[in-house]
């Protein structure tokens, strides 16, 4: 049994603080994952990495059967603990500021923060080892799911929709995780790492569409990865990103590889102006350095597949970030109504091209122009790439309401999530970049 | 008990003007101006316009004291004035903040209505005392982005 939604309604941030752990019954769950197993060595089932737990006393909370709103089960939880969340309509702005734990729905899309559009947060966490699994966030005014200035972050299996700001949200957080996971119709990006270098990090396996940036990564980068991962119908679709209104600028040093990234020219998508501007590029390295764009499929877009472009910024050195050292190879584009491959730099700024499969660039023959080995050839003016097609705000749709995006179908849910261990956040997974290919265009 | 010498929250219209240029210019994020009156940030400026250490205090002298606010930080962070001393909080970042006092009766502080990005609030402090404040929608009263004003006696 669970509270109707009325009886959680403005439950929110009540605290229950001192309140005794209670003895669990959570049979399946318990029955997986016991404190002190010794004859398991399923990942947390002892010790979470990178974490302070004491490994006998890992305990399960369960919400709402023990704890009315999932904020009085974190208040309570310590170290190590899970808490288990079962489906419901849960209308907190749910703040975590207990290291190491894990907070877990029992069903994906049945488990659902709601905003009402009149709370900030879904969940926000402000310490570090926090991983949150299976459930959903939607009508909040800012961000879905958001850890800021922690380290050891990881979200799996969530869905966000229908935030005001963004989905799934890094900021100022290394050493983190976001995988099988949905942001949809956010007006800045579905999933956004920010601020942080090197931000230890990765996305794998996600989706982001209907948003006005799919991904946008502010000062974001240092072994920093976005792999495997579908960005379809928003603005834009992946957008590293230098700017000065956050810190650890400029923005360098992200592998972007083996994405599907189609179709981002929704205009019917909510959207700050930085979305706007953006729209209608599949992958837009906007001030951004030494970024490895490869083995991407990119597809159907009315400016840029991959564009790398320059940003205005007064706090930038002569007031432009200029784009420098990006290599962009090996990637499938086509369809692209301004130009496949586009770049807008400086002189000798040391982006490349290669191995690409293309129809058109903007400048001409960029591979001959700027080649990742050798000397390049060519004139640099010859078909070069308009950025007055980017830049002009006026000349830009329309952002939608938010209120208008559909909600996303049912989403995959974590496998066995009544009985399965749970871990704190640890070090992110390690990528094999050389293994991914270029994944297949979907049927 | 802290005197309210004044306070106001106003949108900036030299930045305004600025982010339409660069709008115009090229693609812009988000770009708003340092007006050049960006006080001493301490011994933490990590030379991005951060403070590298929230621990550090900046000791600002004069009249007035400038705080630069980005997303999702308050830059300097920790700011030491004299008594009298206007500080002026401008939104550079591309998100709403907001300023709520963790002393509810300190007596400043804005709302993200008042506070939208290129938007200026200010407000004097006239009694010594140590002035906490935070962002409410990145932060808590003592986690993510917080502030606090050290005002001295002359």
């Amino acid at each position: 049994m669970h509270p109707s939604e009325d009886e959680q309604r403005d439950r929110g941030r009540r605290r229950h603080r001192g309140r005794l752990a209670l003895v669990l019954v959570v049979p399946l769950l318990v029955a997986a994952a016991a404190c002190g197993d010794d004859d398991t060595d399923a990942a947390g089932a002892d010790e979470p990495s990178g974490g302070d737990v004491d490994p006998g006393r890992q305990e399960v909370r369960a919400v709402p059967d023990e704890y009315e709103t999932i904020q009085a089960a974190v208040d309570a939880a310590e170290p190590g603990d899970l808490v288990l969340v079962s489906p419901g309509v849960y209308k907190e702005a749910v703040d975590v500021e207990t290291d190491d734990i894990v907070i877990r729905g029992l069903d994906r899309n049945e488990v659902i923060l709601d905003g009402e559009f009149e709370k900030d947060n879904g969940i926000r966490v402000f310490s570090d080892g926090v991983a949150i699994e299976n459930m959903t966030a939607r009508n909040y005014t800012t961000n879905g799911f958001f850890w800021t200035g922690v380290n050891r972050y990881r979200g799996s299996y969530l869905t966000a929709y229908n935030n005001g700001d963004y989905g799934v949200y890094a900021f100022e957080s290394t050493t983190g995780l976001f995988e099988h996971s949905y942001g949809g119709g956010s007006p800045d990006a579905g999933f956004y790492i920010g601020g942080c270098y090197p931000c230890d990090a990765v996305i794998d396996d996600v989706v982001a569409e209907n948003n006005g940036l799919g991904y946008s990564g502010t000062n974001a980068g240092g072994n920093l990865f976005i792999v495997n991962s579908t960005f379809r119908n928003n603005r834009a679709g992946i957008v590293p990103n230098s700017g000065s209104y956050e810190p650890e600028y400029p923005e360098r040093e992200a592998t972007i590889v083996g994405n599907l990234v189609y179709s981002n020219n929704n205009y019917d998508s909510p959207a700050i102006d930085s979305a706007r501007l953006a729209e209608g590029n599949g992958i837009l390295v906007a001030g951004g350095n030494d970024n490895a764009i490869e083995r991407n499929r990119v597809w159907d877009h009315d400016l840029t597949g991959i564009g790398i472009v320059i940003v205005p910024d007064d706090e930038a050195e002569g007031g432009v970030f200029w784009p420098s050292g990006n290599a962009v190879q090996d990637n499938v584009v086509d369809d692209s109504r301004l130009a496949d491959l586009g770049v807008v730099d400086q002189e000798d700024a040391g982006n490349c091209f290669a191995g690409n499969e293309f129809a058109t660039t903007a400048p001409a023959n960029l591979e001959t122009l700027m080649p990742c080995s050798g000397e390049g050839t060519g004139d640099r003016d010859e078909g070069a790439l308009d950025i007055g097609r980017l830049a002009v705000l006026e000349d830009k749709h329309p952002a939608g309401d938010i209120h208008d995006v559909p909600p996303p179908p049912d989403q995959e849910n974590m496998p066995d999530a009544a009985s399965a261990p749970w871990e704190a956040a640890g070090d992110p997974p390690s990528v094999d970049v050389a293994a991914i290919e270029v994944p297949d265009r979907p049927s | 008990m802290t005197g309210r010498l004044g306070q106001r929250a106003r949108h900036n219209p030299a930045l305004g003007l600025a982010s339409l240029l660069l709008l115009a210019l090229g693609l812009v994020l988000a770009a708003c101006g340092d007006d050049g009156t960006t006080a001493d940030r301490g011994n933490g400026d990590d030379g991005n316009g951060t403070t590298d250490n929230p621990e550090e205090v900046a000791v600002i002298d004069g009249s007035e004291a400038d705080v630069n606010v980005i997303d999702n930080t308050f830059d300097a962070q920790n700011i030491q004035v004299q008594v009298g001393t206007t500080v002026v909080w401008t939104n550079n970042g591309r998100q709403d903040h907001d300023i709520i006092a963790v002393d509810e009766s300190a007596g400043f502080g804005v709302d993200p209505d008042d506070f939208a990005p290129d938007s200026v609030y200010e407000y004097t402090f006239g009694q010594p005392g140590t002035y906490r404040y935070y962002c409410s929608l990145h932060g808590t009263e003592d986690a993510g982005m917080v502030g606090t004003v050290i005002v001295q006696d002359e």
